[in-house]
């Protein structure tokens, strides 16, 4: 329990840094690369729906906080796409690097689209297409996220040699 | 536990993050409200990682570029001298043009009305969910930044103004181009006043509630603060009127291009002046 608090933790902090960096790099690739949904992603697949759904609750506090929107809306879509990422990890295989990439690329879009429809009917809010990158997101996500895993799965297999 | 609540142990935490989130939610509806303890708490907990990261990252590249990279530098010192060469050669042309242009006493009126208290900042951050929106800077209450301080770039043009939740080490900016943002603003030639309001989805403003009958406003005509809502002083150069349509409505529909580049906002200035009538508007 508390080894997977910390490493939910750790994930968390992870994309908080990773995402503050990519804002000291490149504008474009902090709306083209959501590291939040990565991290909500790669958890979920790895701990599951709750996990999952925790991570994302947090993250998406995160966002709120820095953020002018309404606070709660970055947390109730990455919520979702937690326990969605865990719950459908658990149903069907997504470890072939190919299925992991749409799989990954389809909760991203599913999280721009929650986000997105929250923003537009709770909050009348505008969104930073900022020349298209916005679409791009989920692509970015799900090269990202796919990335993460494998890269996760090899140090995991090295370990257990 | 009872079984049946074990067995759906899953789908009734899942249940109840969203109803915490919800609720969360609409505790805010209507917009405008204070942000909230929570919030200010979070943001409190994370902005130090976020000066921690722009640290390392100004670090990583001073060391880069002072120590390491110093492939071109003679020749860039040579093409800087010859540079600061030109450039004093062209100041002092321009001096004398401005001197032949306006009196004395006129240049120091101006000089002085545009001479407030400020704050230097970094921007270390950008709003989390639309860079249009705000931006995060190293300079907080412990510096003396307050709410609906007035905010603008190295060369005087209007960024935004302080907004909650501004921490002992960091402060929140809202930028001009967020939708809720609100400036009195008047046209420099044919004093034309109006509202200037954000344009989020493009980084663009638009100049609110100038009657459709008014001609008097032209494209390309340069926008001032008027000093009216109590925040931003008068006389700051907010944007330029970018298109003017008539749409069937009372208004004119006028598309300002602001000043601020978001893409280039590294350091800015904080209006330190005393806020006289701080508004209670939405954030």
């Amino acid at each position: 329990m508390i080894r997977n608090i910390i490493k939910g933790g750790l994930t968390v902090l992870a994309a908080v840094l990773v995402f503050f960096a990519l804002r000291q790099i490149s504008l474009p690739l902090v709306i083209g690369v959501n590291v939040f949904t990565v991290a909500v992603i790669v958890y979920a697949v790895s701990e599951g729906e709750i996990a999952g759904a925790l991570a994302g609750a947090v993250c998406g506090l995160i966002i709120d906080a820095f953020s002018l929107g309404l606070f709660g809306l970055a947390g109730l879509s990455k919520t979702v796409t937690g326990f969605l990422a865990g719950f459908i990890s658990r149903k069907i295989n997504v470890q072939p690097p190919g299925r992991m990439f749409i799989f990954a690329g389809l909760l991203g879009a599913a999280d721009l689209a929650l986000w997105v429809l929250l923003a537009t009917l709770i909050a009348a809010e505008g969104f930073p297409w900022a020349g298209g990158w916005l679409l791009v997101q989920p692509v970015g996500t799900a090269v990202l996220a796919t990335a993460v895993i494998l890269v996760l799965r090899r140090i995991k297999a090295r370990r257990a040699l | 536990m009872p079984r049946f609540l074990k067995d759906r142990k899953n789908v009734l935490i899942f249940g109840g993050l969203l109803f915490a989130q919800l609720l969360l939610l609409s505790l805010q509806v209507p917009r405008g409200s204070e942000p909230s303890a929570f919030e200010r708490v979070v943001f409190t907990l994370v902005s130090p990682l976020q000066r921690t990261v722009f640290g390392v990252f100004r670090g990583a590249a001073s060391i880069w570029s002072r120590y390491v990279y110093l492939r071109r530098v003679e020749s860039q010192n040579e093409r800087l001298q010859d540079e600061v060469f030109h450039l004093r050669q062209e100041n002092m042309v321009l001096n004398n043009d401005l001197t032949g242009l306006r009196d004395a006493r006129e240049l120091a009126a101006g000089l002085a009305g545009l001479g407030e208290p400020f704050l230097v900042a970094a921007v270390i951050g950008v709003d989390a969910s639309n860079p249009y929106r705000s931006i995060v800077i190293d300079r907080g209450s412990g510096d003396g930044v307050r709410p609906n301080m007035a905010v603008v770039d190295r060369s005087g043009f209007l960024i935004g103004r302080v907004i909650s939740p501004v921490g002992p080490g960091a402060g929140t900016v809202q930028l001009i181009t967020d939708d809720n943002s609100a400036v009195s603003v008047r046209s420099e030639t044919s004093l034309v006043q109006g509202i200037l309001a954000g344009n989020a989805k493009g980084g663009t403003c638009w100049l609110r509630y100038v009657l459709a009958t008014d001609e008097s406003l032209a494209e390309s005509e340069e926008l001032l603060t008027t000093g009216f809502d109590g925040i931003f002083p008068a006389g700051i150069k907010a944007g330029t009127v970018e298109s003017i349509a008539l749409d069937g409505s009372l208004f004119k529909r006028i598309a300002v291009r602001a000043h601020l580049d978001w893409r280039r906002l590294t350091r800015v200035a904080v209006l330190t002046r005393p806020v006289e009538a701080a508004p209670t508007g939405p954030r």
